[in-house]
């Protein structure tokens, strides 16, 4: 079970190159497939995560401008810290959580009651049938998903500064116009399909490989959520550095 | 009406621990189990992924500051908003990362080999048995958790403000320093506390209720997670309104 670091980089450099394998085009009927049930089984729990997100990153920012009597900036702050940083990290940490952690759950089970196993008999590639599909649409999925995560989290922003901080909404919106530039949504899709390979790579390896029995599959999950949450933000922070940190 | 009844099971549940653990029998060796897998196992994932929390608020937060040329509120700001919002709300999301899942995989496991049922002929009861052991040691670690991903989160931006973008060092620990006051520290550890208790009951029904193969076992990890951050958020905005007409 212990196994050293040594180990554990030689079965992902082994995973990866697998991957990396070239053959045909994945099957398209397949990446459709699972681009949708990640869309659909996400959106939702990525709207409510966003709406309560924003609202409290606008209290939070209108608190810290009072002390300087600059608090109609809030909507500068707001749209500056969601659209950056908490849209593309909470659309991400939701595809981890939810599509990612059933992702590994399922590759455990499938791995437990060997049916990983018997494609292998048929010829079929489970690297290629598997999981390049899977990984493929989470890249494809989480853009969007971060779309409406910042939608959310800003409408979200917009009402608890409007109604609750009577921060005008003329103020409002012309605050986030003057320091929101369209880049940034752009560098928010491109974390987020960052994020999102990172996730499905992650999921995908730890459910591939995971022990037979109830709790194999229990630790599997286990250690892909914190493997994802932890690549996640140091992704965050390289990416954020190399475009914000001049 | 099934979310429903779940959400009426998991209210029962609270109830049931909060009854359970003012009252004995205790098993102080569970408890001591689950303090030292609570304690030990997420220290490391908490402190990674708050110092890296803590390095972004620096970065955009001088970068927004630098607009207005006003670098030197940056410490007061990303103090006050790592103590009381993100290193509360990251250290629950990674209790329920690594520690929830866990649970909800194991007592999930038992339920699956009728340890469960092997406790109830046993006459001992599973909650006080199960439960109450992750309560507490979730409950009362959360806040001491949260305290070093704090800690962890202020040296990352104290690294990235000062050692890599140039400000000035004095007045940033001044600033860092004069907001650590007894208010702060009340809130984050209040709501490290009830997060903490939360995630606990969360993966513990769902562990209870999970059906019994490896599948189960399987989906009862994922919903605690996906459960666990959607009600961290929650909480976390109803908490941010009520101490601040509590403080107002």
């Amino acid at each position: 079970m212990k196994a050293g670091w040594w180990d554990e980089a030689k079965r992902w450099s082994q995973f990866l190159g697998r991957l990396a394998r070239p053959g045909g085009p994945p099957e398209y009927s397949l990446l459709f497939l699972h681009f949708r049930c990640i869309c659909f089984e996400t959106i939702l729990p990525v709207l409510l995560v966003a709406v309560f997100i924003g609202a409290t990153a606008t209290l939070m920012g209108f608190h810290a401008f009072r002390a300087l009597g600059t608090e109609t900036l809030v909507g500068s702050y707001a749209g500056l810290v969601c659209l950056r940083e908490l849209a593309p990290l909470l659309a991400s940490a939701m595809v981890a959580a939810k599509p990612g952690t059933s992702l590994t759950a399922t590759l455990a089970v499938m791995r437990s009651t060997e049916q990983i196993a018997a494609l292998e008999v048929i010829g079929t590639d489970p690297y290629r049938y598997l999981l390049l599909p899977r990984i493929i649409a989470f890249v494809m999925a989480t853009p969007l998903l971060v779309i409406f995560a910042d939608a959310a989290a800003l409408g979200a922003s917009f009402a608890m500064a409007v109604q609750q901080l009577s921060v005008t909404p003329e103020v409002f919106w012309r605050e986030v116009a003057r320091f929101v530039a369209p880049h940034d949504l752009g560098i928010g899709m491109l974390k987020g399909a960052v994020f999102a390979a990172l996730t499905g790579l992650i999921a995908t390896y730890y459910g591939f490989n995971a022990q037979s029995g109830p709790r194999g599959v229990s630790r599997a999950v286990t250690r892909a959520m914190v493997a994802m949450a932890i690549a996640d933000v140091l992704a965050n922070y390289l990416i954020s550095e190399a475009f914000y940190g001049q | 009406m099934a979310k429903l009844a779940a959400l009426g099971r998991w209210c029962l549940l609270l109830l049931q621990t909060l009854i359970a653990v003012v009252s004995p029998p205790y098993f102080p060796r569970q408890i001591w189990r689950s303090m030292r897998i609570v304690g030990i196992e997420t220290v490391a994932p908490v402190v990674t992924v708050m110092a890296f929390m803590g390095m972004i608020a620096a970065l955009q937060g001088l970068v927004v500051l630098r607009l207005f040329g006003a670098e030197r509120l940056l410490a007061g700001m990303i103090t006050q908003a790592i103590i009381r919002d993100l290193a509360p709300a990251m250290t629950a999301l990674m209790l329920a990362a690594q520690v929830g899942t866990a649970i909800a995989g194991e007592i999930g496991a038992m339920r699956t080999s009728e340890e469960l049922a092997a406790l109830r002929v046993l006459a001992t009861n599973p909650v006080r048995y199960l439960v109450v052991p992750w309560f507490l040691a979730l409950a009362l670690l959360a806040p001491l958790l949260t305290g070093m991903g704090a800690t962890a989160a202020l040296g990352g931006s104290f690294v990235v403000a000062v050692s890599l973008h140039g400000a000035a060092m004095g007045p940033f620990v001044a600033e860092l320093v004069a907001q650590i006051t007894g208010a702060t520290l009340w809130e984050a550890s209040s709501k490290a506390l009830v997060f903490g208790a939360v995630i606990s009951l969360i993966a513990c029904h769902h562990g209870l209720e999970a059906r019994t193969d490896a599948q189960g076992v399987g989906r009862a990890a994922n919903a605690t997670i996906v459960q666990g951050v959607i009600v961290i958020a929650a909480v976390n905005a109803m908490m941010a309104v009520v101490l601040l007409k509590a403080g107002a």
